[in-house]
């Protein structure tokens, strides 16, 4: 699971209303970096989309990229250093194993073999 | 290399494939490389048996090739809405080198030549290049053009020449004085004669024609395009590693990504990624891919349908090597028999980023995003129909239970049965508020042959663009459909949707809430003597059915007869009737 992929992923108990549930926190047991061509044109899309508040949650959770504490959220117009970065964070780093744990109800996600199952049981649905 | 003064026309040869979808597919390619198929002229090729208004042809003139009231756009169009199956287009196009990248990534595709001249018989022809002749050769004859090497491939289509017809049909064309070396195996300047004899056929077979076609002839020089053969060769399914039962045929996924103009830097959904097939073509264009299923085991690999002989052999293979370095055998045995085949193989096979993996359900996908609208640039997509997979989705309808806490790390989810209907009409409403507007969404379902586009799921935000069919038995067939965001999703759209939805569920809906009815119909088994089932049959077995009704009808004839009295006559003629048959 890339951390794209981890900036999408909510909470799907039943119950929660849209701003809850998100973002997931990672307890991350292994972390693999595989390393992706760049390509300019997602980057920056990616820039629109995602979201720096799940962002930062799960770069302060992997321990990684301190000097992006402090900033409130994506530069206006970001410089090629800083796409790059965010290449690698976005698309290089892959939580192999770990847990997704929601930070409204506490309910957590196994991530095995690099892929999150988020099936609830039948009573939660 | 312009020709110089003639007018800039290229004819496409369409692949004998797919015949619904090629269309479809080159459309989007020509809009993908910026180009409006409204704006290009066409010519209506010369075919008497092929387009119902003679008068729609016009001669090209490659002094004035202006001079048609046709655009790409208004003769495909006729084609599709008059079924009409044409295999060779003719248009104005400014620039050679988007043509050769469109042919190289279109799958239907088969070759575009820069024309020379198209008549409609063969004497013609030579006579219409002959005029033309001094402006065509011009820039070839130029001292820094006279080392390329050059060769006139002469090709019957629907009809096979002998080399000695083809030499006799190539020296006519020996005016054509190109000073370079001939060159068969990849030549500088590929020219190629093509004689049209798909038209009809009301073409005799002979050795006059065949001296001098009395067919719609053409005279072009082929562009080097490598088309997507080669690609197609790398990812056939029947050399991918991991399959399973309902894995999307290869040059589909192909065809479906050319469709919706899917290019690098793209990130697309697959709610139903099963074993990854549409993923994998996507992958090859460069786009991002988040795929998500509720089946683990198609994820993980333990749904295997694949070649079990090239895993084998494979492995086999690997540890011969293993052997003959003397390296540690058991060690390296050990860690060939522990590979794990699954979705992931395929992209580390071919050299492929791996698509992001959720298991998830797509029922429930409002719940596991973030509210995120305009995401994801486009969606390809096989959903689950329940004629070869049926789909489940999470929960449990009568659950007044609670799982015990110590019980809960290991427990195995319920899953429920996930109706037909409600998985169409989810797909829609995800990609209605998940798609960037403007975006677009591919799926496939299967129709029957009253098939009509009141058939089909509907959603206030999405428009229907294009449908492509496949025929896949007499009773059913599949179609691609494509639809685009056109509006903003919102929570008025979203209620529409919702009440539509109610409709089709509780079956008052006449279009789609019908098509799951139909389709049992059609695919019952005894569907074959059922008449209410619309049927189509190809030619030749049209004419097998017939031969064998005669041959029913005769015999019946025959035991009535001896049933009654022996009437002699009668039986011979039945028997001469049935033999006959």
């Amino acid at each position: 699971m890339r951390l794209v992929t981890h900036n999408l992923l909510r909470c799907n108990i039943r119950g929660l209303t849209e701003e809850q549930g998100y973002p997931l926190r990672i307890q991350a047991d292994k972390v693999e970096t595989i390393p992706a061509p760049f390509n300019g044109d997602l980057l920056q899309g990616m820039v629109r989309k995602m979201s720096w508040q799940g962002l930062q949650s799960a770069l302060r959770d992997l321990g990684v990229m301190e000097e992006w504490r402090a900033m409130e959220g994506f530069p206006e117009t970001p410089s090629d250093e800083f796409l790059q970065q965010l290449h690698h964070v976005l698309f290089e780093v892959h939580v192999q194993d770990g847990t997704l744990v929601c930070p409204t109800t506490g309910r957590s996600f196994p991530v095995k073999d690099g892929i999150p199952n988020m099936l609830l049981h039948e009573d939660e649905v | 290399m312009s020709e110089s003064v003639v007018g800039q026309l290229y004819v496409l040869q369409f692949l004998d494939d797919w015949v619904d979808f090629r269309y479809a597919e080159f459309l989007a390619l020509l809009k993908l490389e910026g180009f409006q198929p409204e704006l290009l002229t066409a010519y209506v090729i010369h075919d008497p048996n092929g387009l119902a208004d003679p008068s729609a042809y016009v001669p090209i003139d490659l002094r004035n090739p202006s001079a048609s009231p046709h655009t790409v756009a208004s003769i495909l169009s006729y084609l599709r809405h008059n079924k009409i199956v044409q295999h060779f287009l003719i248009f104005s196009f400014s620039d050679e080198a988007a043509l050769v990248r469109i042919a190289n990534r279109a799958v239907l595709v088969k070759n575009i030549y820069r024309l020379w001249g198209h008549e409609a018989s063969f004497p013609a022809l030579v006579d219409a290049v002959r005029h033309n002749s001094a402006e065509l050769m011009e820039s070839y004859l130029q001292p820094e053009n006279s080392h390329l090497s050059w060769s006139v491939e002469v090709v019957g289509f629907g009809r096979s020449f002998t080399m000695p017809e083809k030499q006799v049909l190539r020296t006519h064309f020996s005016f054509l004085q190109f000073p370079g070396p001939v060159s068969l195996r990849s030549p500088d300047i590929e020219m190629c004669l093509l004689c049209d004899y798909s038209a009809g056929s009301s073409y005799t077979k002979s050795k006059e024609d065949n001296a001098a076609p009395s067919v719609p002839c053409y005279l072009g020089r082929r562009l080097p395009t490598v088309g997507m053969r080669d690609v197609l060769k790398k990812y056939s399914l029947k050399t991918r590693p991991y399959l399973g039962p309902t894995s999307l045929d290869d040059a589909l996924t192909f065809i479906l990504a050319n469709m919706v103009g899917c290019k690098s830097g793209m990130v697309s959904y697959e709610p139903f990624v099963g074993t990854g097939s549409i993923v994998v073509a996507l992958a090859h264009l460069g786009v991002f891919c988040v795929g998500s299923d509720i089946d683990p085991r198609v994820l993980r690999g333990e749904m295997y349908a694949g070649q079990e002989d090239t895993v084998i052999q494979a492995k086999k293979k690997r540890q011969q090597q293993y052997k003959e370095l003397k390296q540690n055998v058991h060690a390296l045995i050990k860690e060939g028999s522990n590979m794990p085949v699954d979705i992931c193989t395929n992209f580390r096979t071919y050299d492929l980023p791996t698509p992001d993996l959720v298991r998830m359900d797509a029922h429930l996908f409002g719940r596991h995003f973030r509210p995120m609208d305009n995401f994801f640039d486009v969606i390809v997509t096989d959903p689950p129909y329940g004629i070869r997979a049926g789909a489940r989705k999470s929960g449990r309808r009568d659950c007044d239970y609670q799982i015990p806490a110590d019980r809960r790390h290991d427990h195995i989810p319920s899953t429920q049965t996930y109706p037909v209907e409600e998985v169409m009409l989810d797909l829609l409403d995800n990609a209605a508020r998940s798609l960037v507007l403007g975006g677009p969404l591919v799926y496939l379902i299967p129709t029957t042959y009253d098939f009509t586009e009141q058939d089909l799921p509907r959603h206030p935000c999405l428009a229907l663009e294009e449908v492509c069919h496949q025929e896949l038995s007499s009773r059913h067939g599949r179609r691609a459909v494509v639809m685009r965001k056109t509006k903003a999703w919102s929570e008025e759209n979203h209620q529409k949707y919702v009440e539509y939805k109610q409709r089709v569920l509780s079956g008052e809906d006449e279009g789609f809430g019908r098509l799951t009815a139909k389709l049992e119909a059609a695919l019952a088994t005894t569907a074959f003597q059922d008449d209410s089932v619309v049927k189509q049959f190809s030619n030749c077995s049209q004419r097998r059915r017939n031969a064998k009704e005669r041959r029913m009808e005769a015999a019946k004839a025959c035991r009535s007869e001896s049933t009654t009295a022996s009437n002699p006559s009668a039986a011979a003629a039945a028997a001469a009737g049935g033999e006959g048959a």
